[in-house]
């Protein structure tokens, strides 16, 4: 009992970064301690850990197999209460992820709970390579191109992926 | 027979005139300098009057008086006769003669139209008073025919009163001369005073040209009119132009000469009586000394030989030089007030009230420098740290009152009386003004400033307030010490920066010194009542008092400590060799728990004090305090006493003269009684199940003494607590022997050996019904198998004992000792309450499911065993919030930890994690870990405790030690064995995990930033266990393992 307590009335509200920070090095040291194969993250700065770095390897069996893509988080003062800014950094063709890299998936919008994390959104987004949700498509051409033309989407993907 | 017309008319118009001149000389200020002017102009239009050229026929001022113009000259004026009236004169010889010899008489004594030039006129600078040179050019225009003239107007004559019309003519003329001439250089002087920084000099400047003009003034008069009246009336001639010019200077005096005086007198003083300045510019003391002393123009040089002077004779020359300047200074002064006293100023005048302000003045300053901060006895001994020596000489017990007299007898009154000499010559020596008390007026000013202080520091302040008591003599001095002393009081102390028992022992101070000043007790009244209103509005108040009257136990059981401690160690090598015995005090860090966390200084100790003291008073005056607040109520009643007395004619209306006179009193009166006892019965409470002893000696007299204060009634359950604690040690004891005997029998009738014998347990009954309900908590858990046995017996034994009564446990009241034996440390805690206690014995054991996804060493400490909060809660059957609270018991203590990745985990920490960056490979001296020694234990624990309580041993298992400790052994092999798998090294494999996480994503590194990096993230944690050197080899080895690619821009992971 006495635990919590305190440690909510040790938290005033100027200490809400302090408390930003407490839980991104805690989700830093759960990936380092337990990394997921095929997603890793790293701060940019390790004097602000608001900003990051993470990596999805394409899953197998898909367009992306092979390739890694480039992601960079940008985490709000009042995270975990509001999801971080998500956006491809390495250049995507994909039927959710527009040609400037943001991306349209719903936990990182008004599905985000607090309960998600670093991890479980490099997952989720490393599902949505293999699993596009072509109904509300940012990328039009990607969505029409996944089904119908996977020739042309490989081609086209491998020609976005060259641009980096 | 017009001549005699003219005569009385003449006499009566000039007789209230005079009259009328000197009321408008002090009362009609208005520039009368240019309405001389103006009234010229207008003169200046019409032709001249006839009279202009006659031989003077009439210039007596009398018209001029009639038309308000008094100061009007002669020679400005035109005839206030009527054209040719004396012309129409048949007595006109008579009146041509007067006005010849007028002419002659009134040009003769009339002065230049120009202020006389000081540096010619002031003769006096060789030391002999001489004629300036305007007497002496006077005495030279001065021929036969003009005496002739001058006898004539003075003596003979038509005048009815002799002399008196050129005597007021010239009073006139000196009059006309000085507002025109004079007044305006006086004028002047003033508007420089903001421009020149030296007072002196101005002051000096006005008192020259005064004293030069007045000094011609009077020879003028003195050698030519003088003689002739003098031969009639002396003294009655001389006043009335005496009068006059005195009257005229002091009224154009400039406004600031009176600041000026003062200015310089203080100056003057200041350095006489060595008072530090508080303006830094000294005074010039050379300025009234004469100019030409030769010793003037060797100040400066001395003052430049003196900066090539060693320091110690700097120091003598300083002090030479402070001596010849104060003898300067005296000089000066002494010239100053001469020359006032020349000029008419000093006696009675301007001089003599600035020197009595200024006096006044430097006798408080004195004071305040000399007595301000210093109420203690050491402080007043202390010499003034300015080498006074008028101060030094001061004995070293002497009371302010000494000091003071010993300075005014030493340095104030000589001079004062040597200036007294001056302006006064006539008076006697003694007739000083009753400076001691003044002084003392001004001591009482400051400590009534610095009451504050002085009852913070009561009672080292005593002096202080003894300097009080005599100034203390009036209602009004008495209503300035309390409202000061309030407003003080509503500054420093009754505010929320203050704590409650700062705030008490003030109060305390308080009561006690206004008691000393007044032993009524009003002002008492004044003050108090706002600090008591105060107080009551804080919560704490009782606590804090009730803990100060509880306070003594304190001492009792720190002596019962030591004891204890000094039984542990002697005694331990009997029971271990020698070898183990040095060990175990080298590892060993005992540490005692403290009983409380509280400051001694936070106790009010003065309380306990105050009330033991009342324990010691008679038997009648305990009465006395009983009866007070019943036979005030009763007094006003009571017509027969002859001893009743009015209340002193400044209390308050809430005064009441027999309200208590003792400090307890004065604090139990502040709180409700119930509010008090309630408390009371609360910290007793505590205070009964924490003591170990049962000798409640203390307690008892305390609350005897309370009973006096507060009824019997109101005492009983704090009685009945201590009873039930007297009463539980007879039955402690008895079930005691009972239940040991059993098992002792038992166990040899069993052949098995004694167990668990080393747990002692002491029980304490109480009364629920009269003990403070919360503290009956009913708090539920397991208690640890061995523990709960012995219990279990003692329950058995109670029933058999007191039949129909059973014993319920108060599981969560009660304390333990523990001790603790982990790998680098071992502690020993004295009051762990018992919850605590159960939780810590359960972490000696692990889990049903183990935590194996803990690392043996986390943040460089070995993790011991390990459990989640649902496994202690199934374990213990205890509450959530109880663990918590347990678990938060001994995170504070650093035995527990919580684990990082799972915040209901907990793990003992074996080793303390490391706060350091181990730069290189660490090597732990490893040491064989205690075996933990069961007869050791079981000697130092017993110790009687409440009867709720266990003793409890617990500690961490030793098979958990000495698997981490081969784990530690290991490492050092392993390490030189797998070379060819770099990640096998167990200090690189959570930095492997940073590493390749910051150079997947974050691109090339160089070995320095990944350094950086991971000793940002890492060192926290205390996982960084190595250095930049080592970390290069690491990645090398990596690169050989294919892991890992060098570029140039540094380490790149390696596409899988």
């Amino acid at each position: 009992m006495s635990v919590s307590s305190t440690s909510t009335n040790a938290a005033p509200a100027g200490a809400s970064v302090t408390n930003v920070t407490k839980r991104l090095q805690k989700e830093l040291m759960q990936l380092m301690m337990s990394p997921s194969p095929g997603v890793s993250a790293f701060p940019d700065d390790p004097s602000n850990l608001l900003k990051w770095t993470g990596t999805i390897a394409g899953p197998d069996g898909t367009y992306f197999e092979g390739k890694t893509f480039k992601l960079s988080f940008s985490f709000p003062s009042d995270y975990p209460l509001q999801p971080p800014t998500v956006v491809f950094k390495t250049p995507m063709f994909h039927p959710n992820v527009d040609m400037a890299g943001r991306i349209c998936l719903d936990i990182l919008k008004d599905k985000w709970s607090a309960v998600y994390n670093i991890s479980s959104i490099l997952l989720s987004l490393q599902s949505l390579l293999g699993e596009p949700n072509n109904k509300s498509p940012l990328n039009g051409q990607a969505a029409q191109l996944w089904d119908e033309d996977p020739k042309e989407y490989r081609r086209l993907l491998e020609k976005r992926h060259q641009e980096e | 027979m017009t001549r005699r017309l003219q005569r009385p008319r003449n006499e009566n118009a000039s007789r209230p005139s005079t009259v009328a001149m000197l009321l408008s000389g002090f009362h009609i200020p208005q520039e009368p300098h240019r309405q001389v002017k103006k009234r010229r102009i207008f003169y200046g239009i019409f032709p001249p009057a006839a009279s202009a050229s006659l031989p003077t026929p009439l210039a007596t001022p009398i018209g001029s008086f009639n038309e308000n113009t008094p100061l009007l000259p002669p020679s400005a004026q035109a005839s206030p006769f009527p054209h040719g009236q004396g012309f129409s004169n048949s007595d006109g010889e008579a009146f041509v003669t007067h006005s010849r010899a007028w002419h002659l008489a009134t040009s003769f004594l009339s002065f230049p139209d120009s202020p006389f030039d000081v540096s010619e006129e002031d003769s006096n600078d060789l030391g002999v008073a001489r004629d300036g040179v305007y007497l002496r050019r006077k005495a030279d225009l001065c021929r036969p025919e003009t005496r002739e003239a001058i006898s004539y107007l003075m003596t003979s004559g038509a005048n009815a009163v002799p002399g008196e019309n050129l005597v007021e003519w010239y009073t006139c003329e000196v009059r006309r001369h000085f507002l025109e001439y004079i007044r305006p250089m006086l004028d002047e002087a003033e508007r420089d005073i903001t421009s020149k920084a030296r007072p002196e000099h101005q002051l000096s400047d006005i008192i020259l040209q005064l004293r030069v003009t007045c000094k011609i003034y009077y020879s003028v008069y003195s050698t030519y009119l003088l003689p002739y009246i003098a031969k009639v009336d002396p003294i009655a001639s001389v006043e009335p132009f005496h009068r006059s010019l005195a009257s005229i200077i002091a009224y154009c005096l400039p406004s600031s000469f009176p600041l000026l005086l003062r200015k310089t007198f203080y100056a003057y003083f200041t350095i006489i009586l060595s008072l530090p300045s508080s303006n830094s510019t000294v005074a010039d003391v050379g300025l009234f000394t004469s100019p030409h002393i030769p010793g003037a123009d060797e100040t400066v040089h001395s003052t430049d030989v003196e900066l090539e002077l060693e320091d110690d004779e700097k120091a003598t020359m300083d002090q030479v030089e402070a001596n010849r300047r104060r003898e300067e200074a005296r000089s000066a002064v002494f010239k100053l007030v001469e020359s006032l006293n020349a000029i008419e100023l000093m006696a009675n005048g301007v001089g003599e009230r600035e020197f009595a302000v200024v006096i006044d003045r430097i006798a408080g300053e004195w004071v305040s420098h000399r007595f301000c901060g210093r109420y203690t006895d050491s402080d007043l001994d202390v010499a003034d740290a300015d080498g006074d020596t008028s101060m030094a000489k001061v004995s070293a017990s002497a009371a302010s009152a000494e000091i003071m007299k010993e300075w005014l007898d030493g340095s104030l009154a000589p001079l004062v009386r040597s200036v007294m000499k001056i302006i006064h010559p006539g008076d006697p020596d003694d007739e000083l003004p009753p400076l001691l008390s003044r002084l003392a007026h001004r001591l009482a000013r400051v400590r009534i400033k610095e009451m504050f202080d002085i009852i913070v520091d009561f009672p080292a302040s005593m002096p202080g307030i003894m300097d009080l008591i005599p100034t203390l003599n009036t209602p009004i001095a008495r209503l300035v010490l309390t409202s000061t002393f309030a407003y003080t009081l509503h500054r420093r102390l009754l505010h929320q920066g203050a704590s409650t028992v700062n705030i008490l022992r003030a109060y305390i101070n308080m009561i006690k010194c206004f008691q000393i000043l007044d032993a009524k007790g009003v002002l008492l009244d004044r003050v108090g009542a706002r600090v008591r209103r105060y107080l009551s509005t804080r919560e704490d108040t009782v606590v804090e008092i009730v803990k100060g009257i509880l306070c003594y136990e304190y001492d009792e059981e720190d002596n019962d400590e030591q004891d204890e401690n000094s039984v542990l160690g002697p005694m331990s090598p009997a029971k271990d060799d020698l070898m183990n015995f040095k060990e175990g005090l080298r590892r060993r860090i005992v540490i005692d728990a403290d009983v409380d966390d509280e400051d001694e200084e936070d106790i009010l100790k003065e309380i306990s004090t105050e009330l033991q003291a009342c324990a010691h008073m008679g038997a009648d005056k305990k009465n006395e305090v009983l009866g007070a607040a019943a036979a005030a109520s009763l007094e006003d009643l009571d017509f027969d006493d002859m001893e009743w007395q009015p209340d002193p004619s400044d209390a308050g209306p809430e005064y009441r003269r027999d309200k208590g006179t003792d400090i307890i009193s004065h604090l139990f009166t502040m709180l409700e009684s119930t509010k008090f006892i309630n408390e009371f019965q609360n910290q007793l409470g505590k205070r009964l199940l924490l003591q170990p002893t049962s000798e409640f000696l203390r307690e008892k007299a305390t609350i005897e003494l309370l009973k006096v204060r507060f009824g019997e009634n109101e005492m009983q359950n704090a009685a009945i607590m201590l009873k039930d604690l007297s009463e539980s040690r007879k039955i402690d004891t008895h079930l005691r022997d009972k239940t040991i005997g059993k098992h002792i029998t038992s166990s040899l009738l069993s052949g098995k050996k004694l167990q668990d014998e080393e747990t002692e347990i002491h029980l304490k009954v109480i009364s629920r019904l009269f003990w403070p309900q919360h503290m009956i908590s009913e708090g539920d858990f397991k208690l640890p198998a061995h523990i709960a046995n012995t219990v279990g017996r003692f329950n058995h034994e109670f029933e058999l004992f007191k039949k129909s009564r059973k014993l319920n446990w108060l599981k969560e009241e009660g304390y333990a000792i523990v001790e603790l034996e982990l790998t680098d440390r071992a502690y020993r805690y004295k009051q762990v309450p018992t919850y605590a206690a159960t939780l810590i014995h359960a972490f000696g054991g692990l889990p049903d499911v183990p935590h194996n996804d803990i690392p043996g060493e986390l943040n460089g400490g070995l993790v011991g065993n390990a459990w989640s909060i649902g496994q202690l809660t199934e374990k213990l059957s205890m509450s959530t919030d109880l663990i918590r609270k347990s678990l938060d018991y001994w995170v504070e203590r650093h035995i527990l930890t919580e684990y990082p990745l799972d915040c209901n985990v907990y793990y003992v920490m074996e080793t303390l994690p490391r706060t350091d960056i181990p730069a290189s490979r660490r090597t732990t001296p490893h040491t064989s870990p205690i075996k933990r020694d069961d007869q050791h234990s079981a000697f130092v624990t017993p110790r009687r405790r409440r009867a709720l309580s266990f003793v409890s041993e617990s500690s961490t298992d030793t098979e958990g030690e000495d698997a981490g400790a081969r784990k530690e052994e290991q490492t050092p092999a392993r390490q030189d064995a797998d070379d060819d798998d770099p990640l096998a090294n167990p200090r690189f494999t959570m930095a492997w995990n940073y590493i390749s996480g910051m150079l997947t994503n974050q691109g090339p590194m160089t070995t320095d930033r990944i350094f950086n990096t991971l000793s940002l993230f890492l060192i926290p944690m205390g996982g960084l266990q190595f250095d930049a050197v080592e970390l290069d080899q690491f990645m090398m080895k990596m690169e050989e393992n294919g892991r890992v690619d060098k570029t140039p821009a540094g380490w790149k992971m390696r596409r899988a």
